[in-house]
């Protein structure tokens, strides 16, 4: 990742770097580093990894001042605070928040006390709200149909050659109907690019009462290669 | 003559040829030694049982007080066969089956089985009072080393006796119950996992019955759809039975009861669709059918069986990884191309690191070249591993490690870029525990298509349950069988 190989041991390094990797496949691969100056760069692969689900891809710009302040705070008390570990339980996607030369490797259902917890409570929810700066990134729209949408100034390589499409109907918690579509969309990569968007088979035939919500997994170059990516519809009822 | 002694006779009942086989010249002296052995009236009560046998008549005692009538045609009775000599307290029990009468026996040796456990029946009839919760005990006691078999063939009596009081200690049950706590650490992708399973499983006549106790703690606001979760369980893992393969008619359904327990292991609920763990489930969760009972699977103690390397995908799923694409040209030159780029030469005058980065760049266009996704196999990387082994004698991944083997600059990036290029070449099994999800199209071809491979929980995952049959049984050689 460039944005990540930029930072040189010269450098003073970033305010908080995040990753949370791992888990069953697909695995989660998030990544966040917030430099000390409110900017930041970001990859997104599962977009279930955090709630509500958000497109996938490259993402950066700047935290705002208010949010950069509180980070700032928390991360300074994590760093006092030393290294932090926790047992992984089976099937945990690994945590790992650096600040400075401190680490906390934890679950990612971890719930620390103390200034790691502070500063994980800052840190994931902009896992979600960094996605409203897309730089080259995808998402979902659900309307008449289903569509693939590009996100962001710069194209996103996206490989469509084995792509799976999947639609729950919801009602509350319970799964009154699935439909299911594998194929392809796209026997070549494509460059998505600003403009883009391409319709998803999506005939689910799915009737009655409750919550439609679409899924898609598909592949996207980071720039280091190819990576699974999953996407899908946020639901109205969490 | 112990293990006849420890026996009862009519236990014996299927083994009639042995019995007719015994040569009656040498009666007198292993009689004799019997005698000796465990005394005068247990000997005659099994002589009386056997005799019973030979004659075809059935065991069951007659009433002693009835009348035998011979309808007065003055020809002499049929002969009835001895009975067998009770003590009196023993008889009356028998005859009257009241609380009283069983109560005031004092050694129920010399009833035969089904006699016991009809006093038993009878005893339990109504609540039991003190006296009559020893008296139960008691005689489940005169069954002896047999109590446990005895038991797990009548346990609906034994759960009968405990619903009226009897307050029967497990402990009598010897091997056809217990309580298994497993914990472990596994290796998955580099890094440690703790797996930790409880359960409670008991033997009974048709079944080895599996009760997982789940401590569901929803999040605020939140409930778990238990009835739902519980089914996917169900649905998924009750297919198994435990066969004697010596004799296949004999056979235990593998019985798995999830329960919710505050003692079990706890499983925090949340809101929406997250990734789950053994310890976390999301309400939302579009892959719940999967999910949850992989997640169970945990609890019961079995490892994940995915990014694994060769040597651990071998111990953990007894078998060779699945086969790969089949294209062996094509993974041929792909794996040349990764040997290449691993093995590219360090120049005298460059930093080690630098040589790294020029081996991950390498190895980087080679994958993005072949469209291969980063940190999971598919049958065409699957394909490449095998054809690097053949080629290179050494694993890819392992050599990925060796050669790629110091940070070129920032430690984050390089322990991410080898983690996912390493889970390229590694190993998931599409079993329940593996990626059961995993569906390409066109569809995988080394997903065999028939038998077991078609079913998420495979045979090792349900073995520990019929090896447990087995030490119980202690006869036998007992496999799990997908049979319902």
């Amino acid at each position: 990742l460039s944005f990540l190989r930029r930072r040189g041991s010269r450098g003073p390094g970033p305010l908080v770097s995040y990753r949370r990797h791992g888990g069953r496949p697909p695995p989660d691969r998030e990544l966040l580093e917030v430099s000390d100056d409110g900017s930041f760069s970001m990859w997104r692969t599962i977009a279930r990894a955090f709630d509500p689900p958000a497109p996938i891809g490259r993402f950066a710009g700047t935290l705002d001042p208010g949010a950069l302040e509180r980070l700032q705070a928390a991360a300074g008390d994590a760093a006092r605070a030393g290294d932090l570990t926790e047992e992984l339980p089976a099937g945990s996607a690994v945590e790992e928040t650096a600040v400075g030369k401190r680490t906390a490797t934890l679950p990612h259902t971890a719930s620390p006390n103390g200034p790691w917890g502070e500063l994980l409570g800052q840190v994931r929810p902009l896992l979600v709200e960094l996605t409203g700066q897309p730089r080259a990134a995808v998402g979902l729209r659900l309307g008449e149909g289903l569509q693939l949408v590009h996100l962001g100034a710069e194209p996103l390589r996206l490989g469509l050659g084995q792509v799976e499409v999947r639609a729950i109907l919801w009602e509350g918690y319970e799964q009154r109907g699935t439909w299911r579509w594998a194929g392809a969309l796209s026997p070549d990569p494509v460059d998505a690019g600003p403009g883009w968007m391409l319709e998803v088979p999506f005939e689910h035939g799915l009737e009655g009462a409750g919550e439609l919500v679409a899924y898609v997994d598909l592949m996207a170059d980071d720039g280091d290669g190819w990576l699974t990516c999953s996407l899908q519809t946020p639901r109205a009822t969490p | 003559v112990n293990r006849d002694v420890q026996q009862k006779p009519d236990q014996q009942a299927d083994d009639k040829s042995r019995r007719g086989g015994r040569p009656a010249a040498g009666g007198a002296p292993r009689l004799a030694d019997l005698q000796h052995t465990v005394g005068n009236r247990a000997v005659s009560g099994l002589v009386a049982t056997m005799l019973q046998r030979d004659t075809g008549t059935p065991t069951t005692t007659p009433p002693v007080s009835g009348t035998t009538t011979t309808g007065g045609s003055g020809t002499p009775p049929p002969t009835t066969p001895p009975t067998p000599t009770r003590p009196p307290d023993l008889q009356r029990a028998l005859t009257d089956r009241t609380p009283e009468a069983i109560n005031a026996v004092r050694d129920f040796g010399p009833a035969t089985d089904p006699e016991r456990l009809s006093l038993i029946q009878a005893m339990c009839g109504g609540a039991l009072d003190t006296a009559g919760a020893a008296t139960v005990r008691r005689i489940w006691e005169s069954f002896g080393s047999r109590l446990p078999q005895v038991a797990s063939d009548n346990n609906t009596l034994w759960d009968q006796c405990n619903q009226r009081g009897a307050h029967l200690p497990d402990s009598l049950l010897g091997t056809g119950i217990g309580h298994r706590d497993i914990r472990y650490t596994e290796t998955v992708g580099g890094w440690q996992y703790g797996v930790h399973g409880i359960y409670d499983y008991r033997v009974v006549h048709d079944a080895i019955q599996v009760k997982v106790p789940i401590n569901f703690a929803p999040d605020s606001g939140v409930s778990a759809p238990v009835d739902t979760w519980f089914g996917y369980i169900r649905s998924t893992w009750n297919h198994y039975s435990a066969v004697n393969r010596d004799n296949p008619t004999e056979k235990k359904a593998i019985d798995f009861q999830p329960t919710q327990s505050g003692g079990g292991q706890r499983v925090q609920v949340t809101a929406g669709d997250g990734r789950a763990n053994a310890g976390r489930w999301y309400v939302g969760d579009s892959r719940a059918a999967n999910t949850i009972p992989h997640e169970f699977g945990h609890l019961i103690g079995l490892e994940d069986e995915y990014e694994l390397r060769h040597s651990d995908y071998v111990r953990v799923t007894g078998e060779e990884p699945q086969a790969g694409s089949g294209d062996r040209a094509g993974a041929q030159r792909i794996a040349t191309a990764m040997h290449d780029a691993l093995y590219q030469g360090e120049h005298w005058y460059e930093r080690h690191k630098t040589a790294v980065r020029r081996r991950m760049d390498a190895v980087t266009r080679v994958l993005t070249a072949n469209t291969i996704p980063r940190y999971y196999s598919t049958p065409q990387s699957r394909q490449v591993a095998q054809e690097y082994q053949r080629a290179y004698s050494h694993e890819l991944a392992d050599d990925i490690v060796r050669q790629i083997d110091a940070d070129p600059g920032d430690r984050g990036v390089f322990r991410d870029w080898r983690e996912g290029v390493c889970g390229v070449f590694e190993y998931t099994n599409t079993s329940l525990m593996g990626n059961p999800d995993y569906q390409p199209s066109p569809p995988d071809p080394s997903r065999a298509t028939a038998g077991h491979e078609q079913h998420a929980v495979q045979p090792r995952h349900v073995r520990q349950f019929s090896t447990l049959v087995q030490d119980f049984v202690r006869h036998g050689t007992w496999n799990p069988v997908e049979d319902h």
